[in-house]
């Protein structure tokens, strides 16, 4: 198991590099001059210049991302050229509020994904075909329109939760999870889709097979079959379409982020890329990266968990 | 006459040479009505544009500036109408050639960490906006030449030239008339965590989320405590206003730093007891920058940019887009403003016709092809539908250049394909007016635009004497509307959105209201 942990994170490393420099490249062919942001055009062109010159942005790019990969080797991310404020800091009172809202997502696709997916293939009938419809239902919904339409129902008419913001947990565990509701809901819905129909037919393939019908005539419940057996069996395409959707959600959460005025790091990182603010935008960007590489690996983790074979091989 | 007056005001030259004090605001009127008892709720914000920083040399002003106004308080203020109160300063005497103010200081005034405001500190404060790197309003103080102090309370400011704003200018619209205390200056990083003003709040960093959520619980030093009505402010950062909406919808927000557009869609359907605010303040249109022809050959010949002016139905788009929060205008001054002249509104009346004649006088009768670049947001993107559609038929055909912000617009002479921009400005006072669109290394002045005309009308203006500023601004803004360097659409006000809970003065000048003046309402 060690040594799977170690082969993927060697896989990552480059991976890291290569992204970090892709948006490196990326900021500086852009259109956004940070010097410019800063000035707020309201000065001529020369002092702009100077400004950049003393940004070190006037620098070749490969000497400017070696200085970055320098700091980062050295613990430090930077400061933000702009409020010259610690990238570290700033990363830190948001990442909670993001990893709240990856756990959130994670806990109801799983949970509600894998669940209706089961109750699908096992049940069948008109309550299999409900599920079915209901679950593609989060196909068609986008999560920004769907989390308006939350916030108009449970926040405007009913004032149940919160429209927007985010609340500590340490500073209030029920206003917290009452924050993250609508937000993880709007993020999740069209997650537990596809986690629902990959465990369906990864289910209704499971429960057609020879060895459950067999347990079957040993007399196992229905329940042991179905929950230690046959589900265990369809898990390995599940995983991966959970890792996948996992992954994907990070796109979601900027749109999730941005809708419910939620304080967290994919908001950082698109205030950092619209006023090419490299430090911040690098320092956001390692973190989601390390997120991917962090689940891709917890999907690998679980393969070698599932299935004896990938641990052999 | 009350116009008049009111105009006066609004550019802060009208105490010239007179000693201004403040009677009436230290020592309160006998006729004035009770003060609003103090709430035990906390005020709750929310702001469409983000400050770059807490820190005031470079958090930019108006709506990006709005985190400062509950910390920092400036030397004067400017109010709703436009006039000027008393803040840190209780009086202040301008000099006859608008080169010099001196102000005399509160007594026994403390920033937030309890250091004492002293001469010095506002000399060293105003010193610290001049030369802070980066700082965008830096070049307002250019041609400031010296700062001496006297005794304990006296400060005065010399210039080198003329500052026909120099009677407002150090109120907080630009920043550099907030003070910041010694401790501050010290240690510059800090400013953009912690607040080192005087004002009735202070940030709380435990509670703040940079960039997102601003935290202020009351300054114990404030000179005024009865002006504390809030236990808390709390600010936050809505990039959609369809959120802030809605959270204001819920009861979430009390005050809305908001726009036209999300006025106007949303004022029919406002809970109970809330309503809109707000008061002129901008102008936005299209700045046809190419005037020398080098891009866009056409955009050079001034009976095609005239043609552009008539082949725009203004009317149209500010029915369809502000409703009753805009105006159609030619002109870049907005009303109540100096230097509007309403002959000016009516210059360009919608005639396409006439458009296309122009057009083929010009020789250019099957039209051309230009670019106008705009920043993406509801606003812009609307106009530029707009437009395109309007001008297409004239035979204009207008290809989009989108930009992520405004200061990208700094960038775009270099592109060397940009034949106009689509844009707003404030218009608060006529000299500060005329820097952004008009001055020769103006930010809106993409291509560097002079005419000696021009050149000659704006030294009169900024030379005249007050009574002779009326006039001259208004000459200055005849030229431009002749000449039609620019298509402005819509004169644009300040707006904010406020619930049942609270009483807030109109944005005024300022562009928005000055948090100190929202108070409980009840």
């Amino acid at each position: 198991m060690l040594r799977i942990v170690l082969n993927r994170l060697a896989l990552a490393i480059p991976l890291v590099f290569i992204v970090t420099f892709l948006a490196f490249w990326l900021v500086s062919i852009g259109p956004t001059d940070v010097a410019a942001t800063i000035l707020q055009g309201e000065t001529s062109p020369d002092v702009v210049e100077a400004l950049r010159e003393e940004l070190g942005l006037n620098q070749p790019l490969l000497v400017q991302y070696g200085n970055w990969v320098a700091g980062i080797f050295q613990g430090n991310f930077g400061n933000s050229v702009i409020t010259k404020e610690s990238v570290v800091e700033l990363i830190n009172q948001r990442l909670g509020v993001t990893i709240s809202l990856f756990i959130g997502v994670l806990v109801v696709v799983s949970v509600f994904g894998i669940g209706l997916g089961v109750i699908s293939a096992v049940k069948g009938g008109w309550i299999g075909r409900t599920i079915d419809v209901l679950s593609l239902g989060g196909l068609v919904f986008p999560s920004f329109w769907l989390a308006l339409i939350l916030i108009a129902i449970f926040a405007v008419q009913l004032r149940w939760l919160p429209a927007t913001g985010f609340v500590r947990f340490d500073e209030d565990p029920m206003l917290w999870f009452l924050c993250i509701v609508m937000p993880v809901t709007a993020a999740s819905v069209a997650a537990i889709t596809s986690v629902a129909k990959q465990t369906r037919d990864s289910m209704s393939d499971a429960m057609s097979r020879d060895y459950i019908r067999s347990l079957r005539a040993s007399g196992l419940s229905r329940t042991s079959i179905i929950y230690k057996h046959a589900l265990r069996n369809a898990s390995l395409p599940v995983v991966t379409v959970l890792g996948l959707v996992m992954i994907s959600a990070v796109t979601t959460v900027i749109y999730v982020e941005r809708i419910f005025v939620l304080p967290g790091v994919a908001g950082l990182a698109v205030d950092g890329a619209m006023k090419a603010d490299l430090p911040i935008l690098m320092g956001c960007l390692l973190v989601f990266t390390l997120i991917t590489v962090g689940i891709s690996l917890l999907v690998d983790l679980s393969y070698a968990w599932l299935n004896p074979k990938v641990r052999l091989s | 006459m009350k116009t008049e007056n009111k105009k006066r005001l609004r550019v802060g030259v009208a105490a010239v040479a007179v000693v201004t004090t403040a009677a009436l605001a230290l020592s309160g009127c006998s006729s004035a009505p009770a003060a609003p008892k103090k709430s035990t709720e906390t005020l709750t914000i929310s702001s469409a544009l983000m400050p770059n920083s807490l820190n005031p040399a470079i958090s930019g002003n108006g709506r990006a500036g709005v985190a400062l106004y509950p910390a920092y308080e400036p030397l004067i203020r400017s109010k709703e109408d436009g006039s000027i109160e008393a803040a840190l300063a209780t009086a202040w005497k301008v000099s006859d050639d608008l080169k010099q103010i001196t102000f005399t200081l509160r007594k026994n005034v403390k920033f937030s960490n309890g250091e004492a405001l002293t001469p010095d500190a506002v000399k060293n404060s105003i010193m610290f906006y001049k030369n802070f790197k980066g700082a965008p309003y830096a070049v307002n103080l250019k041609d400031l030449s010296d700062i001496t102090t006297s005794g304990d309370s006296e400060v005065t400011i010399k210039f080198s030239s003329p500052q026909p704003d120099i009677g407002s200018m150090f109120n907080a619209a630009f920043n550099y008339g907030d003070i910041i205390a010694p401790a501050g200056l010290k240690n510059p990083d800090d400013l953009a965590k912690n607040t080192y003003g005087a004002g009735p709040y202070m940030i709380d960093a435990s509670q703040t989320v940079s960039g997102s959520k601003w935290v202020y619980v009351p300054n114990p030093n404030y000179y005024d405590q009865s002006k504390i009505y809030w236990p808390k402010i709390e600010m936050s950062y809505y990039a959609d206003q369809n959120s802030a909406m809605q959270a204001f919808k819920a009861g979430q927000v009390m005050y809305m730093v908001s726009d036209p557009v999300t006025a106007n869609a949303n004022a029919a359907t406002l809970p109970a007891g809330a309503r809109v605010i707000y008061s002129p303040a901008q102008w936005t249109g299209v700045i046809l920058s190419d005037r020398a022809g080098k891009v866009t050959p056409a955009l050079g010949n001034v009976k095609v940019r005239q043609a552009l002016n008539y082949g725009t139905d203004k009317a149209a788009i500010v029915k369809a887009l502000f409703g009753q929060f805009g105006a159609p205008t030619n002109q870049l001054q907005v009303e109540g403003f100096i230097g509007y002249d309403k002959a000016n509104d009516s210059a360009y009346p919608y005639d396409p016709a006439k458009a296309k004649a122009l057009l083929a006088e010009a020789g250019f009768a099957n039209g051309f092809e230009m670019t106008l670049a705009y920043v993406k947001n509801t606003l812009n993107e609307a106009q530029f539908t707009a437009i395109q559609s309007q001008w297409k038929e004239l035979g204009v055909t207008v290809k989009g250049y989108t930009m992520a912000t405004t200061p990208e617009i700094a960038t775009l002479a270099a592109k060397g394909t940009i034949g106009a921009i689509l844009g707003q400005s404030n218009a608060n006072s006529p000299y500060l007016a005329y820097n952004q669109p008009l001055a020769a290394n103006g930010s809106y002045n993409i291509y560097n635009s002079t005419d000696p005309e021009l050149t000659k009308l704006y030294t009169a203006a900024v030379n005249a004497p007050a009574s002779g500023q009326e006039a001259a601004w208004k000459a200055v803004h005849k030229w431009v509307v002749d000449q039609a360097w620019f298509d402005v659409i819509a004169a644009l006000p300040a707006v904010a959105i406020a619930s049942n809970k609270v009483n807030a003065p109109k944005p005024g000048a300022a562009l928005v209201t000055d948090f100190v003046n929202i108070t409980p309402k009840g």
